[in-house]
């Protein structure tokens, strides 16, 4: 396997990951948080909120501005 | 859907496909998405309570370890490429990969409206960290 390869199959591990903590969060028993309770946490923690809004700007300037 | 989202809606898309067209590094492309980062800083300001009450699940409802697990491996990862020798093709990173999609204008207007709907989203949720009504008026 390449090096390309394996980043590249890593970066699927990870999302399938995500994915998965996704459609687990939708069952009822003894679930991960939801997507949007994550948000919602780090939202209302004192720090958490300042992390939050700092990286969404910097997501959006990094991705498409520069 | 609500019917107050369907305005929100439109306007979001018209705005990803306005910022899809442009190209980064770009001026164009710097005042088009300091527009909404911007606005986010002013809602920001306005609508979230200064002191906080963080909102967390009950224990049995659900875990948020699973997902902070994935976060830190993420970013150790992204790290990892970033920090690597050898070419960007060999270890991509997450914005490596994502300037593959930004060449499809409708990936990258997809991607901006999946960026837009965060925001909203952390907008939002972050209202909810002020008193409740019952912490507000007790003296």
């Amino acid at each position: 396997m390449t090096a390309s390869a394996g980043s590249y199959a890593t970066w699927a591990v990870l999302l399938a990951a995500a994915l998965l903590l996704w459609s687990l969060s939708l069952s009822n028993a003894h679930r991960p948080a939801r997507p949007s309770e994550v948000v919602g946490r780090l939202a209302t923690h004192p720090i958490g909120r300042v992390g939050l809004v700092m990286a969404w700007m910097f997501l959006g300037w990094h991705l498409f501005a520069r | 859907m609500r019917r107050t989202s369907w305005p929100l809606l439109v306007v979001g898309m018209g705005y990803a496909c306005a910022l899809a067209a442009t190209n980064a590094f770009s001026d164009a492309a710097d005042v088009v998405v300091a527009i909404p980062i911007a606005a986010f800083a002013v809602a920001v300001s306005v609508t979230w309570p200064a002191s906080t009450r963080e909102v967390r699940l009950p224990v049995d409802k659900g875990s948020y370890a699973p997902w902070m697990s994935l976060f830190v491996v993420t970013a150790l990862w992204e790290l990892f490429c970033y920090l690597a020798p050898g070419t960007r093709a060999e270890h991509p990173t997450f914005s490596s990969m994502t300037d593959a999609i930004d060449r499809y204008f409708p990936l990258k207007a997809l991607m901006v409206l999946a960026w837009l709907s965060l925001g909203w989203m952390i907008l939002r949720r972050g209202r909810k960290a002020g008193p409740t009504k019952r912490q507000a008026t007790a003296p």
